[in-house]
């Protein structure tokens, strides 16, 4: 495995990935309790779908797809549907309308294999830049989370009581929209929707489902993801598969073992 | 008990409220005083959640005044069914949560909140339970825990809304005479919103009846008489007393 680490672009594509697997899975614990799971998956299709008109339009592919999803972070943070269908809906317009313009787009894109990489993702592609980036903006959803749990999770857990406790609830959802899309748009570009989508949700569910409280549900969470991350990484090295699906398939794999666990707990 | 009516903790004169361009209350006057129990009784529909909107700031007067005195810290209670139990916080969390208004947002939790938390349970009784997890209480420990939660914000005024919903016979009771308790024994301000007259009847000090847009407010004495509340129910009311308590008997002969 050390030989394997000589590699720059494994070593980079190891510090991405952890940076991307931290912060998706903090910001993923919220997400999935707030059953807004769909929400995280939009945003990665708005990052993509920024990216892709970056990449048409000869703009910077980062700042357009990070401004793309705290866009649409803020809109799904603040907007009422109607009351005739569920707010879920309303975010599954947005899916939809990203995923269609996306592949629009990429079909005016000269370079099939940007195109093909935005997508898809692929890790093992991370410039020095890219990675720094992205741990830039981990470093800082993960310590703004941190100092801050004790507001996400009032805010999140009743509402209501925040509202009537002085909590400007809507600033404080907009936060968290604008952290989870910031998180989501920065790991798009290396990771592929798919796997950023992944590794928001699939971590949290499965240590929602293996531990009993919720402190101890975000460190499982950030340690389900971060070793996924490394171990996809390193076994797709060696099976010679790629390492984003691979990843995804690992992360899916740990979420009924989870929930053996977690009833064999109870 | 006599409350200094000089002072009200919160005074609403002659407000309007309502959502858009619909009021739905028009013109309500009344005030709570420190030490008092008001019961806010009326049915569906009839403008109690736009009250307590009002009360806990949410919602601003169309018309008239609504005045605190001091800037009161409320502890709230709200509906059970409102919130999503889905997270896995345990009692000791939820009652730290009421710490909230008292810290701010980067605020670390000290000794003396935990102490407050867990005192607030201790007081509702169910200090045992801090370790279980929210979700997996029953009913009526979960309102418990939330009026610990309450009671842990040190509240000037404690606002309860629709406490004894889905709770049976027993657990009703107990929570209501833990109410009165509070309220008679550490003088703690309480203002209950509820469908049902017969859960404030023998706890609150004064009581705000709302039907159909008309209102009927005063000391309990006052209000609670027979004429009074046939007239604004348009059905005969008898109050009937035994051992000390006080029961409705509704319909029947006029």
């Amino acid at each position: 495995m050390n030989g394997m680490f000589e590699l720059e672009f494994m070593r980079l594509a190891a510090v991405a990935g952890t940076a991307a697997a931290l912060s998706l899975s903090i910001l993923g614990v919220y997400v999935v309790l707030k059953r807004v799971v769909f929400v995280g998956l939009t945003l990665a299709n708005v990052a993509t779908l920024g990216a892709a008109m970056a990449l048409v339009l000869h703009l910077p592919i980062h700042a357009v797809a990070i401004f793309g999803a705290l866009a649409a972070a803020a809109a799904l943070a603040g907007v009422a549907s109607p009351r005739r269908i569920p707010p879920e809906s309303v975010v599954g317009w947005g899916f939809a309308a990203a995923s269609g313009l996306t592949v629009l787009v990429l079909a005016r894109a000269t370079g099939d294999t940007e195109a093909m990489r935005l997508l898809f993702g692929n890790v093992l592609a991370i410039t020095r830049g890219e990675a720094g980036l992205l741990a830039g903006i981990a470093g800082f959803v993960v310590a703004l989370h941190v100092l801050l749990a004790k507001r996400f999770v009032l805010v999140v857990f009743d509402p209501e009581m925040a509202r009537a406790a002085g909590i400007a609830t809507g600033v404080w959802t907009l936060v968290l929209y604008l952290t989870v899309g910031g998180a989501t748009a920065a790991a798009v570009h290396e990771t592929g929707a798919l796997l950023a989508f992944s590794l928001l949700t699939l971590p949290a569910m499965a240590a929602l489902l293996a531990t009993r409280g919720l402190k101890t549900a975000f460190f499982v969470a950030a340690a389900i993801a971060v070793t996924a991350t490394l171990g996809g990484l390193v076994l797709s090295f060696r099976l010679d598969l790629p390492t984003g699906p691979f990843t995804v398939v690992l992360l899916a794999a740990i979420v009924p073992v989870a929930a053996l666990i977690g009833r064999l707990r109870r | 008990m006599s409350h200094d009516h000089s002072h009200p903790l919160l005074r609403f004169d002659d407000v309007t409220l309502g959502y858009g361009g619909a009021p739905v209350l028009r013109r309500l006057s009344f005030h709570i005083c420190r030490g008092e129990f008001l019961g806010i009784v009326g049915p569906n529909g009839s403008g109690k959640t736009t009250i307590l909107r009002a009360i806990l700031g949410l919602l601003h007067p169309k018309e008239g005044a609504i005045h605190r005195h001091g800037r009161p810290v409320i502890g709230y209670v709200p509906q059970r069914e409102r919130i999503d139990t889905i997270m896995p916080v345990t009692a000791v969390e939820v009652a730290l949560m009421g710490r909230a208004p008292r810290l701010g947002a980067l605020a670390r939790l000290h000794t003396r909140d935990r102490e407050v938390a867990r005192e607030a349970l201790h007081r509702v009784g169910v200090v045992d339970l801090g370790s279980r997890l929210f979700r997996d209480l029953s009913g009526g420990q979960q309102q418990r825990v939330l009026l610990a939660r309450a009671l842990a914000a040190e509240p000037d005024l404690l606002v309860l809304d629709e406490p004894t919903n889905g709770m049976d016979l027993g657990s009703e009771h107990a929570l209501i005479e833990l109410l009165r308790e509070l309220n008679r024994e550490q003088e703690l301000t309480v203002l209950l919103v509820t469908h049902l007259l017969q859960i404030v009847l023998n706890a609150a000090t004064s009581i705000l009846l709302i039907d159909r847009g008309r209102v009927l407010y005063g000391e309990a004495g006052e209000v609670l008489q027979e004429g009074k509340l046939a007239e604004l129910y348009g059905l005969p009311v008898r109050i009937l007393e035994a051992d000390g308590r006080r029961t409705l008997v509704v319909g029947g002969r006029s």
